[in-house]
Formats: C-alpha cells, structure tokens, sequence
C-alpha cells in the first residue's frame, strides 16, 4: 500500500505528467518505500491490463440531426416548397391559357400558315411567347425561361408551338415526378439514417433539407 | 464544404473553437465540420460509457444538437472538446440515471463485429494471431470489461477519459468539474480496484 500523501504524484508519474522536481522527489521516495515501489507496480500492471483489452467498436452511427434549426431548415424548405408549387401551378395555369387561346375555333378554318414563316417568327407567337417569357421570368423561374427563349429561337407557327407546348407540358410533368420521386427518396434515405419515421409528419421537408445541406449528407 | 475554398480560410481549415463560435453567430455550415471530425471519438468515448449501441448514438446526437443550440454560450477561451465531452458525459448519466443500466460498461465490441460462422477461433489471422491469442484476448476484454463494470462510476469515467480518450487529468478536471487533485486520486483508486477485481478473477497475477 502506498503512502497516502504520494498516491496522486504516482499517478501523476505513471502517465508522465509531473514536474521534474516532483519526479526527482518521487524516485527518491521510492527507494526507500517499498509500499510505494509496490503500488507503483500495481498501478503499472493494471494499466497494461486496460490497455491491452482496448475494445474493439464499431463504427459510429452516422449522425443526423433530428431537430434541425427553425430559423434556417424551415425557412429554406418553405420557400423551395412554395416555390416549386408556384412554378408548375403557374406553369400549368399559363400553358393551359396558352393552349385554350390557340385552340381554333369550331368549323373556323385552321390558321394559315404565313409565307414567311421561315423568316421571323409570327408576330401573334412572338406575343405569346413574350407574356409566357415575363410571367416566368417574373417568377424568377430560369428553367422554364430558358425552355420557352430556346422556342424562340426557332420559326413556329401557332400550330407547331400548340405540339412544342404540349409537348413542353408534358416534359414538365415528367420533371415534376422525377422531382417527386427525388424528393420521396431524400425522404426514405433520411429515414434510414434516423431510424425515425418521419414521411407522414410536418417535419419530413426539414429533414430532408438538413439531409441536403452541404457536408450533411454524408452524417 | 469548403472545396472553393483556398487552404486556410475554409471551414475546414479553422480551429474547433473558432467554428463553435461561427455556429453560435448563425453559419450552420460550422456544425457539419465539428461532427465530421468528433463524431468517431465522441462515439467512442459515449460507447464505453453506455451499454447500447443505439442508446450511444442517441447520446451523441443529443450531444451535437445540444452543441448546436448552446453554441452562442460557449465561453471566450474555452476548449471544444471540453466542452464537448461535459455534454455527452451529462447525457450519459441521465441516461443512465434514467434506465439504471449504468454497471454495464461495454469493451467487447458491438454485436455487429462478430465474425462470421466458422471462422471464429479456427483460422489463424491475417497478422499472424492463431486461435490461442484471439481467445485469451477474448477474454482479457471479458475480464476488464467485468472489473470496469464493479469500480465506482466516478472512478471508472477517470478511468476511460484518461485511458481511452488520452485526455491530460488538467482536461479530466475540467470536464468533471472537480479539482485536479481528485481527478488523480480517482484515478489511482480506479486503477487499484481494477487490478484487484482482475486479481479475484484470475487474469492478473497477485
């Protein structure tokens, strides 16, 4: 058993974290105390002990946060969720205007294709495309300003842009699904990741935006 | 994260302190880096104190969202990682206050580690430890897991800081809240208390 007033320093010289004073002090000490020398031995072969059955872990978890911040997580999932309804309700909406303005009237001939049409594009296009371009852009929506200056670029007739918008529409709604279905997977991966299930409640957005921040994916 | 970053000023060339501090003024980012780096050691250290692998985790992510939300309080001078372990170690004993599941320090590894069927004991291992070694280090684990488990909780979080998390007893101190000086003295009652379970099991010689 060691002297009481040296058990810390030989902890302390046990793990090296002693003034040189102190250690000189302590190796006088025990030469002379064989309790201390004994105790000192002890410590020694108990940490040896520790140290050899150093466990084996495993990996940690990854970690997500399950309560991501209101003033960044939510305020960042409302506006992209408000903004994605905004575009394909304004996308739909204003395609569907579109589509029922060129619709011919019934037993009015079709349109006559005008004979320069390879020239310019018509002036009634032209319009349409305008309104479409500023109502889009207005919603600062580049994807699909881009999408209608590409149609732009070419000669259309309003018959040819009623088949480029329906068709445009439909691309549209596969893009809408395709983000969906993204959106559902971001959903079910952080499901995975938090073991909580999370798809049915208000805050499954917020995970996924948490999910979604750079450097986050990955805890 | 900060891949545009040149080297030095991105957040992941900043000191643990200095993101903390970020965090607490509002870039989030911060948070991702502080996890990326701590989340291994802070599992660790949260495993050996707790039984459950899933209770560890959630520690540790308790852990990360208290630092989140408690980051604007962190003190001018401080250390992260002291702060850090203050809070998992908290959690640790609420959570263990709460399931009473405190005696069962865990050093054997996860569930999940086994090896599979068949191949346990009977082939020797790639670094040369045949089936005698890995047994008797099966079992050293077993007997100091055991020995942990019986010391007084106040010594055997000394124990793990010091030994397992190679924190300096300055560190220990502070993040115990208690003078240097006890740290050491739990230290070596720990330490005696181990080797004597050891000793009553057989390991380690008299």
């Amino acid at each position: 058993m060691a002297c009481e007033r040296w058990e810390e320093t030989l902890v302390a010289a046990l793990y090296d974290e002693i003034e040189p004073d102190r250690k000189q002090a302590l190796e006088s000490h025990l030469e002379t105390c064989p309790g201390c020398r004994e105790s000192f031995e002890e410590l020694a072969a108990a940490r040896t002990a520790l140290r050899r059955a150093e466990p084996r872990l495993p990996n940690a978890p990854p970690v997500v946060l399950l309560d991501a911040p209101r003033r960044w997580g939510w305020r960042w999932t409302s506006f992209a969720a408000g903004f994605a309804c905004a575009s394909v309700l304004l996308a739909a909406g204003v395609l569907a205007g579109m589509r029922l303005a060129a619709a011919p009237a019934a037993g009015t001939p079709p349109e006559p294709t005008t004979a320069d049409a390879g020239a310019s594009v018509p002036a009634a296009v032209a319009s349409r495309l305008d309104a479409l371009e500023r109502e889009l852009r207005a919603r600062q929506d580049s994807r699909l300003a881009a999408a209608v200056e590409e149609m732009r670029d070419q000669s259309v007739t309003p018959g040819q842009l009623d088949t480029r918008l329906a068709s445009f529409e439909g691309s549209l709604d596969r893009r809408r699904r395709e983000d969906v279905r993204l959106l559902l997977g971001e959903i079910l991966a952080a499901e995975v990741r938090s073991g909580a299930a999370i798809s049915e409640t208000q805050k499954a957005l917020r995970y996924v935006a948490a999910a979604n921040r750079p450097g986050m994916s990955e805890w | 994260m900060a891949s545009t970053s040149r080297p030095g000023s991105g957040p992941a060339w900043r000191s643990d302190e200095d993101l903390v501090r970020a965090l607490g003024a509002g870039d989030t980012d911060s948070l991702g880096v502080l996890v990326a780096r701590w989340e291994q050691p802070l599992f660790r250290f949260v495993f050996r104190m707790l039984p459950e692998r899933e209770e560890a985790r959630d520690v540790c992510q308790e852990t990360f969202l208290r630092v989140l939300k408690r980051a604007n309080r962190f003190r001018v001078g401080g250390k992260f990682s002291t702060w850090m372990y203050q809070i998992a170690l908290n959690l640790c004993r609420d959570h263990a206050r709460r399931r009473r599941r405190w005696g069962g320090l865990v050093l054997e590894g996860a569930l999940d580690e086994t090896p599979p069927e068949g191949s346990r004991g009977l082939q020797p291992r790639a670094d040369g430890e045949g089936a005698d070694e890995t047994l008797a280090r099966d079992q050293a684990r077993n007997a100091v897991s055991r020995a942990l488990a019986r010391i007084p909780t106040e010594q055997r979080e000394v124990l793990v800081l010091k030994e397992f998390e190679g924190l300096k007893f300055r560190e220990i101190a502070e993040i115990l809240g208690c003078p240097e000086s006890t740290v050491k003295s739990r230290m070596y009652y720990g330490l005696r208390g181990l080797r004597t379970e050891l000793v009553r099991d057989g390991v380690e010689g008299s």
